[in-house]
């Protein structure tokens, strides 16, 4: 499980590294630009994960980031002055640091203007809210749910599926509109009639 | 006058001050270096939470330097935000030229690269919140030992007064029950009450040095450990704002001041070209210079943990060190409150 403060390091590392290729004069100028603007982007995303960590001090989601980090850095070793080939795997290790490290950030303001508008439609389904009406419905159908397996036979197989109906019931009342509408569907009352 | 004022009352009044002048200078040594030591914690916690503040502010003008080192960068960015810069997503062939910084806003990204939002608007309060809520505790507990530390004694000019007043009622009153032993202090001369004020004054202090003592032991019970856990957690947070936020908004300054000079060498004269090589030379020294500040910062804080825990080894088991300071403070003390015993004695004639 890594530490935020493993990943911060790790990050910093590879920035370093790519700044320091920004600034090495074997290369050429457009191969110091290119890695000049990797390190820019990569430096945004490690400046929003510090801002906005998504899981805390540590956490298993930051093993991506931590092994992308310290993969790029590797790959960094391999670069060759005007050899686009020998730099290639950097371009693609930085990114993939880059996006796993965008991952662990809770900030939905997003890296690349695709991702922001994911982000935005996502954020605006998530605020969707049901009527009223729906709701109050979802709410009696769980108490119907409840007195039903009350009701029901306390033994073998008709008990179990009551539980599991008034389990299923309940866990649904509590999650998303869709499912919500899907226990208003499944209520026994309507069944039985 | 002072013919008529008994010696008898005046040497108990005396043997008084002196009997309740031994007891508080038994530990005023220690006392003494137990406030000194929360002066010390004030004046160091003042010090972290004030430059984790300039910290903060500090990181926020390196990255507004960064934003406004890319725009002028190139001639395709604009001051606006978000500005989206086109980052390659693939190594530049041979001999092939950079595109644009800026990527044109609704306008497709050319072929190997992505647009990338760059955004650095100041920090928001809500992301340094928790390091000024640090801060901010630490201020806190600096002010409160301050208050304990820095507390000035009660007036004794007024206390003197107000023993007078007393004890001319008292007088006054005895006499009315046909009791004359009680001398008439009005008639204290200026020399006789300059001695006793500076008495009530050695009193005065060495028992407020005892209450504020009391009030230290207690704070440092209910705070100490408190802050203790508190400062590293500011000291690392401190460390990341600067070697995350800091030193990368430099190194993207030193990329844009580059870019700039690759832009514009050719429209530039000599010394245009000189000064701006300088600046990048100063730029590339700036990252070492920016991690100075996280490391100066650490120093304040261990030099504050240190203090404090130098403050719960004064309150609970001095070292040897401090027991020999602790004494000589008291032996300095006590033969001062001699010579001002010896010079009231003196003044009131029972010698």
């Amino acid at each position: 499980m890594a530490t935020r403060t493993a990943l911060l390091k790790a990050g910093k590392e590879l920035r370093a590294v790519l700044f320091g290729l920004s600034q090495n004069g074997i290369y050429a100028a457009p191969e110091r630009e290119g890695f000049a603007r990797l390190m820019t982007y990569y430096h945004l995303q490690l400046d929003r994960f510090l801002r906005a960590p998504c899981c805390g001090g540590s956490s298993v989601r930051y093993d991506p980031p931590l092994s992308g980090a310290n993969a790029a850095v590797t790959k960094s070793g391999q670069c060759k002055p005007g050899q686009p080939a020998s730099q290639q795997p950097l371009y693609d290790a930085v990114f993939a640091a880059g996006e796993s490290l965008t991952a662990v950030t809770t900030t939905p303001q997003a890296v690349t203007t695709t991702v922001v508008i994911r982000a935005k439609v996502v954020a605006a389904k998530r605020t969707v809210r049901r009527p009223a009406a729906a709701r109050a419905a979802v709410t009696r159908n769980a108490k119907k749910v409840r007195t039903a397996s009350k009701k029901a036979p306390a033994a073998g197989k008709v008990a179990s599926t009551a539980v599991r109906r008034k389990t299923a019931a309940r866990r649904n009342a509590k999650r998303a509109p869709a499912k919500q509408t899907v226990a208003k569907r499944k209520a026994p009352p309507k069944r039985k009639r | 006058m002072r013919t008529r004022m008994s010696a008898r009352p005046v040497v108990s009044v005396h043997a008084y001050v002196l009997a309740a002048g031994a007891l508080l200078l038994g530990g005023c040594g220690t006392n003494a270096l137990r406030v000194e030591s929360a002066g010390e914690i004030a004046t160091f916690a003042k010090v972290v939470s004030q430059q984790a503040r300039d910290v903060l502010a500090e990181v926020d003008a390196r990255r507004e330097r960064a934003f406004v080192t890319l725009i002028a960068s190139d001639a395709s960015c604009e001051p606006v935000q978000p500005v989206l810069i086109l980052v390659p997503r693939a190594a530049p062939v041979p001999g092939s030229e950079s595109p644009p910084l800026c990527a044109a806003s609704g306008t497709s990204p050319p072929k190997g690269y992505e647009v990338v939002e760059f955004d650095f608007r100041p920090l928001s309060t809500a992301a340094i919140q928790p390091t000024l809520d640090l801060a901010g505790a630490v201020a806190v507990y600096g002010d409160a030992m301050a208050a304990l530390a820095m507390q000035p004694s009660n007036d004794s000019a007024q206390q003197l007064d107000e023993i007078l007043a007393l004890a001319s009622r008292a007088r006054a009153t005895a006499t009315g029950f046909g009791l004359t032993g009680i001398p008439e202090l009005k008639t204290l001369s200026d020399e006789q009450k300059s001695s006793a004020t500076k008495l009530i004054d050695l009193m005065l202090a060495l028992q407020s040095e005892q209450q504020r003592t009391q009030d230290i032991r207690r704070l440092y019970a209910e705070k100490a450990a408190q802050i203790q856990s508190i400062l590293p957690e500011l000291s690392a947070q401190i460390e990341d704002w600067v070697t995350v936020a800091g030193v990368g908004a430099d190194q993207i300054t030193t990329t844009n001041l580059e870019r700039v000079y690759r832009n514009e060498r050719s429209r530039l004269d000599l010394e245009g070209r000189i000064a701006l090589i300088k600046l990048i030379f100063d730029a590339r020294s700036q990252p070492a210079r920016t991690e100075q500040a996280s490391v100066s910062f650490a120093n304040a804080v261990d030099t504050l943990q240190q203090e404090n825990e130098h403050l719960g080894q004064l309150l609970t088991n001095p070292s040897v060190e401090d027991r020999a300071r602790a004494a000589q403070i008291s032996q300095q003390r006590i033969l001062g409150a001699l010579e001002q015993i010896a010079q009231a004695l003196t003044a009131w004639k029972v010698f």
